[in-house]
């Protein structure tokens, strides 16, 4: 069980490497999935808020350092994006909440939070259009999350995960 | 004690949460100084090498189709080279009759992107090229288009690229045209020259280059044309969308612009980086 709980950090390693060297090939308009958050979410479904946040947290420092963004802009983002998502949690439906709607529909709210958040701290500017905060740097972001999301919940095995 | 079990039992999501998160906004707030910038410096030179290793294996499968994209495009330079070589040796020959004495060398150093971190506010690139090969924080990364962005960091293997798309970029610029100079910076969607005076004399397709006056990119490297003038009915400044040459997202193989600039020049200008790189 302890062994199954640092999984996730371990699954980090390749799904950077995926992040940062296959995804930009399917970049549309300089927007892309966050495989991290896909973990993220996944994990904090499955073992509950405490976990997600401290799992978000360590998550997004591995991302910043790897990724070379402004140090803490992912730590704050993921940390909360697990909190959100740990408010989904229920234990008596952890086996088959992967394979429901509900898990895009997770990923979709965290999706949109962690993206409006990132360019808030980001870029936090008096002038800044509400438009293109929400649409350009949230939603566009969080349906191509969630499509991706899709994917993994389709193919994902039926009782175990990953 | 029992209330403080209680409390934490109650509130321990809250409580983590509100922590954690404080440590976040500590590193942000502290992301400039020394100790941060080179504890990034080694985890991003770390996770370089493991990328580089996989960009290679990726790279291997597409290099027959690259090959012949660049020989088509090494005969297409050619004929420029030629070209250009006529006029340059024209502006030898007109500049030694006006006695004008070249103070810049430029020294291209090829590298290939190896990964790439894309978000709507931080745009960053990986190159195979560090120290070990010259490269310092500062110098302009380029293509046959124009500018890409600065190296922001650099270990002795890799360095890591602050692209033209990414919010603490901000360089000076002027319209080639009218010769109007501004600061060229990324809001998160938009590239934008702000706070231009109404009486500029921009227009819409004007070719924008980095200025002379920049402290670190002093010479003239092609931004992208004027695409839109936001021209609000208050106030007494323009601000003007810039639609650069270089596709950013596209950009695989750069050069760094190892500049040697004049001696004393140099140590007037690169002080004031230095100074807050130490």
């Amino acid at each position: 069980m302890k062994l199954d709980k640092i999984l996730p950090v371990i699954y980090f390693i390749p799904l950077i490497l995926i992040q940062v060297l296959i995804v930009p090939y399917f970049e549309l308009n300089g927007i892309v999935p966050d495989l991290i958050l896909i973990l993220l979410v996944f994990y904090t479904l499955r073992y509950g808020q405490l976990y997600g946040i401290i799992l978000g947290f360590i998550l997004g420092a591995l991302t910043d350092f790897s990724t070379g963004s402004i140090l803490g802009s992912s730590m704050f983002t993921k940390t909360l994006s697990a909190f959100i998502a740990g408010y989904f949690y229920n234990e008596n439906i952890v086996g088959t909440i992967i394979k429901s709607p509900i898990f895009l529909g997770i990923i979709f709210l965290t999706s949109l939070v962690n993206a409006i958040a990132f360019s808030l701290i980001a870029n936090f500017d008096i002038s800044f259009n509400i438009f293109s905060l929400l649409f350009d740097q949230g939603i566009l972001p969080a349906v191509y999350t969630t499509i991706i999301a899709s994917i993994v919940m389709i193919f994902s095995p039926k009782r175990s995960y990953i | 004690m029992r209330i403080f079990g209680n409390i934490w039992n109650q509130f321990k999501e809250y409580l983590v949460l509100i922590l954690l998160l404080l440590i976040s906004v500590l590193f942000i707030s502290r992301s400039d100084h020394p100790s941060v910038k080179n504890l990034k410096t080694t985890t991003f030179g770390a996770f370089a090498f493991v990328s580089s290793i996989f960009s290679d294996v990726l790279h291997t499968s597409g290099l027959k189709s690259e090959n012949e994209k660049l020989r088509k495009q090494n005969a297409e330079l050619m004929l420029e080279v030629n070209k250009l070589r006529e006029f340059g040796i024209e502006n030898v020959e007109l500049k030694n009759l006006l006695s004008v004495k070249d103070t810049i060398s430029y020294q291209l150093i090829p590298a290939k992107i190896i990964s790439k971190s894309f978000s709507a506010d931080q745009t960053t690139f990986t190159l195979n090229k560090g120290t070990n090969e010259g490269i310092k924080p500062g110098m302009a990364v380029i293509t046959g288009e124009g500018l890409v962005g600065i190296i922001e960091r650099s270990s002795e293997d890799f360095s890591l690229i602050r692209t033209l798309k990414h919010i603490n970029f901000r360089v000076v610029v002027k319209d080639q045209r009218s010769r109007f100079q501004g600061i060229l910076h990324w809001t998160g969607s938009q590239l934008i020259i702000s706070n231009l005076p109404k009486t500029s004399e921009m227009k819409l397709g004007d070719r924008i280059i980095t200025s002379e006056l920049s402290s670190l990119i002093g010479q003239p490297f092609p931004i992208g044309i004027v695409k839109k003038i936001i021209n609000p009915d208050e106030g007494y400044f323009n601000n003007v969308l810039i639609k650069p040459f270089v596709e950013i997202e596209k950009v695989e193989n750069v050069f760094i612009v190892a500049v040697i600039p004049h001696k004393i020049k140099n140590s007037i200008e690169l002080n004031f980086y230095n100074s807050n790189n130490r």
